[in-house]
């Protein structure tokens, strides 16, 4: 009886398996495979086998490690801005009233618009001729005639704004979700104790948050680490590489250079990366939580 | 439960292989000999043909053309399928990669040397060979001159042209006389001293791109082209480090830099935010094709019976404009490639397709003897300024000349040259940027 259950079950499971293996494993372990060769699109048609040289070449190229050490930048300060962002509004989200309700909707819309519209709004907002929001920062003297985009040493601080501005409303609901879910009492009970509304957030509110925090950073970091799109369309990694991201990297070498294994080799590397910061982002996490 | 882990190891290995074994199976089929057709008797020869414009108009003539082509030949069946220009580069190299190329396709003549130089073309040779035969006169001789550079590789023809583009000078007749100035700049000096005289609090004196994205070479070729300055050496490596040149992107930058004759945001402007600029009035000079005149006709700006065309400007080396187009070509591993050709001869022919379907693009057709019946086609005094285009193809040139296309350009116009030329708007010298970009040419020209 077990056993026929036991078949069932795997039955009823069989169809899901296939798919992820099909859409989910099959383009990893075929990634895989293609890093360990040489596709160079202007020389062959096919792979050839290549070994560890696409890794060694990845170590020893410069405007990657670039890439890479402002993709950390562009990662972290999202995920920084989206939790300052996202912890504000879910802070003033959370008192009960009719125009918070209707907030809580439309707070959602960078979110759910796609990429493209957003890209292109703020490409518009940004610009030096006839950007409305440009136009604000020049009359307080925060800028000169030229966009932010067009300013190497700021381009990168203005798409990392505008990353942080879509992704916060993700970050606003899971703390918002979880504020509401913070009894009363705990606070009426800090409050008989004396507790003003700073130690209150502080002992209470702040400490509650962490785990769903750390949870959201991890996701947001993820999906900001691999980001393409956003940066694609505002600046194409430029002005002169100031955008320059893994991601944009990936692509130009796939598509513009034709370099299909080197691209392969820099996707592997990007997921092992993701893969070790999650294993010890998490595991820190567990053991903080057990201690 | 050692036994479970070890089996599931086993077969995810197992599957990893066989993954990895049928990735390497190769992408094409082994070319078919000419004239060998594999449809059975009866069954009319599918023909999947990619198109890469989504306007209206031209979809209308191709879909006209492909009607009156099934009419005359009633046992091939041409499939066209839309895929946008935009799209079309990461579209074939995904379809090279998994062996799902069409029959036909329009392609950048850019990039015809790369998908040529790793096989995945058949060679038109022996089918221009045929048709000139049945014409009586070699039918390649009625090509447009740039186009040999793009099409004619290791003595071979790989692409049939289908349009020619060139760049000429569109500038406000209005501006220029309210500041006295009576012609057009003939050359480069001219133009620079001219945008300064033009240029005022409302309007700057020309619009150049210098964003990473084509109009910028596709303009900057121009300037190079004319200064003397050659994209490959004699050893068929980088040829921009020369005085040429470094005076060429000097010049192009300067306009920026110096002269501030283009708006603050050149560095990250392509032609979608120039051709804006233009129909708001914003320009007194701009570089482009004949195709924004619909953008304009569409605003309708007062001062549009003033907008008139000139030649591109000449350089110390002579007078050079860059060569743009499309082909159709027939990719190799085609099931039907004889049917493909007869679609490919019916719509790049002068005499049938061709008329029709190039008109629509406001681009001159491939074909040298229809450029005046496509001239024709405009009303005065349109006429008389598209006429700027068609003489500017005798100057037209790749941006590689005079050296055949290489594979490797496509890769390299994306990137290289552009990026070399927004960096030195952005503060880098001009000896720091040639010295980058050349590294980068023979980087990938070693690879």
């Amino acid at each position: 009886m077990g056993s026929r259950r036991s078949a069932a079950g795997y039955l009823f499971f069989a169809p899901a398996l296939i798919v992820f293996l099909l859409v989910g494993l099959y383009p990893i372990l075929y990634q895989i495979y293609l890093s360990f060769t040489d596709w160079y699109l202007l020389r062959s048609l096919t792979p050839v086998w290549y070994g560890l040289d696409g890794y060694k070449r990845l170590l020893a190229d410069t405007v990657l490690w670039e890439s890479f050490l402002r993709t950390i930048i562009w990662t972290v300060g999202t995920v920084a801005l989206e939790f300052v962002i996202g912890l504000l509004f879910a802070l003033l989200l959370n008192r009960r009233s009719r125009i918070n309700a209707i907030l809580s909707g439309l707070i959602l819309l960078p979110w759910v618009a796609p990429s493209i519209v957003v890209a292109y709004t703020w490409r518009w907002l940004l610009d030096g001729q006839y950007g409305a929001l440009h136009q604000v920062l020049y009359q307080f003297g925060l800028v000169g005639e030229r966009s932010l985009l067009v300013d190497p040493s700021l381009a990168l601080l203005a798409v990392t704004a505008v990353s942080a501005w879509k992704g916060a409303p993700f970050m606003t609901i899971a703390l918002l979700a979880t504020l509401k879910s913070i009894p009363e009492e705990l606070y009426e009970a800090a409050a008989v104790d004396g507790a003003n509304l700073w130690n209150q957030f502080r002992f209470i509110t702040f400490p509650l948050l962490i785990p769903v925090s750390v949870v959201m950073s991890l996701i947001l970091g993820v999906l900001a680490f691999y980001s393409f799109d956003l940066v694609w369309i505002m600046t194409k990694g430029g002005p002169t590489d100031a955008t320059l991201l893994l991601g944009v990297y990936l692509f130009r070498q796939f598509f513009e250079r034709n370099e299909l294994s080197y691209a392969a080799t820099i996707g592997v590397a990007m997921l092992l990366l993701l893969l070790a910061f999650s294993s010890v982002y998490l595991g820190l996490l567990r053991k903080r939580q057990t201690a | 439960m050692k036994f479970r882990l070890f089996s599931s190891l086993f077969v995810l290995v197992l599957l990893a292989f066989a993954l990895s074994s049928c990735a390497s199976v190769p992408a094409q089929a082994p070319a078919e000999q000419p004239g060998a057709e594999t449809t059975d008797e009866g069954v009319p020869a599918s023909v999947v043909f990619w198109q890469f414009f989504t306007d209206p108009p031209i979809i209308a003539a191709y879909e006209n053309a492909i009607q009156e082509f099934e009419t005359l030949h009633p046992d091939i069946d041409v499939q066209m399928e839309i895929v946008p220009w935009a799209e079309q580069q990461q579209k074939l190299t995904t379809a090279l990669t998994t062996g799902a190329l069409p029959d036909v396709s329009m392609l950048g003549n850019n990039v015809v040397a790369q998908y040529q130089a790793i096989g995945a073309l058949e060679s038109l040779s022996p089918y221009f060979e045929q048709w000139s035969e049945e014409a009586g006169e070699d039918i390649t001789a009625d090509f447009w001159p740039g186009d040999r550079y793009y099409y004619l590789l290791e003595d071979e023809w790989w692409g049939s042209p289908m349009n020619v583009e060139t760049r000429a000078l569109w500038y406000r007749a209005d501006l220029f006389a309210e500041a006295g100035i009576e012609e057009p700049p003939n050359t480069w000096a001219d133009l620079r001293d001219v945008a300064i005289q033009l240029t005022t609090d409302d309007v700057y004196g020309i619009g150049v791109p210098g964003a990473i994205d084509y109009p910028t070479l596709q303009v900057f070729t121009n300037v190079y082209l004319g200064y003397g300055a050659r994209f490959l050496n004699d050893d068929g490596m980088c040829g921009f480090d020369t005085p040429e040149f470094r005076e060429a992107l000097q010049y192009y930058t300067d306009l920026y830099l110096v002269d501030g004759v283009t708006p603050p945001d050149t560095p990250n402007y392509s032609r979608e935010q120039l051709v804006q600029m233009l129909s708001e009035g914003k320009l007194a000079m701009y570089i482009d094709g004949p195709w924004i005149y619909g953008t304009l006709a569409e605003a309708n700006p007062e001062w549009l019976p003033d907008l008139k065309v000139a030649l591109i400007p000449e350089g110390p080396a002579g007078r050079y404009g860059f060569l743009g187009g499309w082909p159709l070509v027939l990719w190799k591993g085609s099931d039907n490639p004889d049917a493909a050709w007869e679609w490919i001869k019916f719509a790049t022919d002068p005499e049938q397709g061709l008329p029709d379907i190039a008109a629509p693009a406001n681009l001159p057709p491939g074909r040298q003897s229809i450029a005046d019946q496509w001239l024709e086609a405009y009303e005065e005094p349109l006429r008389s300024e598209f006429n700027f285009f068609l003489e500017g193809l005798q100057y037209a040139q790749p941006y590689q000349y005079p050296d055949p296309e290489i594979p490797e350009m496509a890769s390299l116009e994306v990137d290289a040259v552009q990026t070399a030329v927004q960096s030195v708007m952005l503060g880098q010298s001009v000896d720091d940027a040639v010295t980058q970009l050349c590294e980068r040419i023979n980087d990938t020209l070693s690879r």
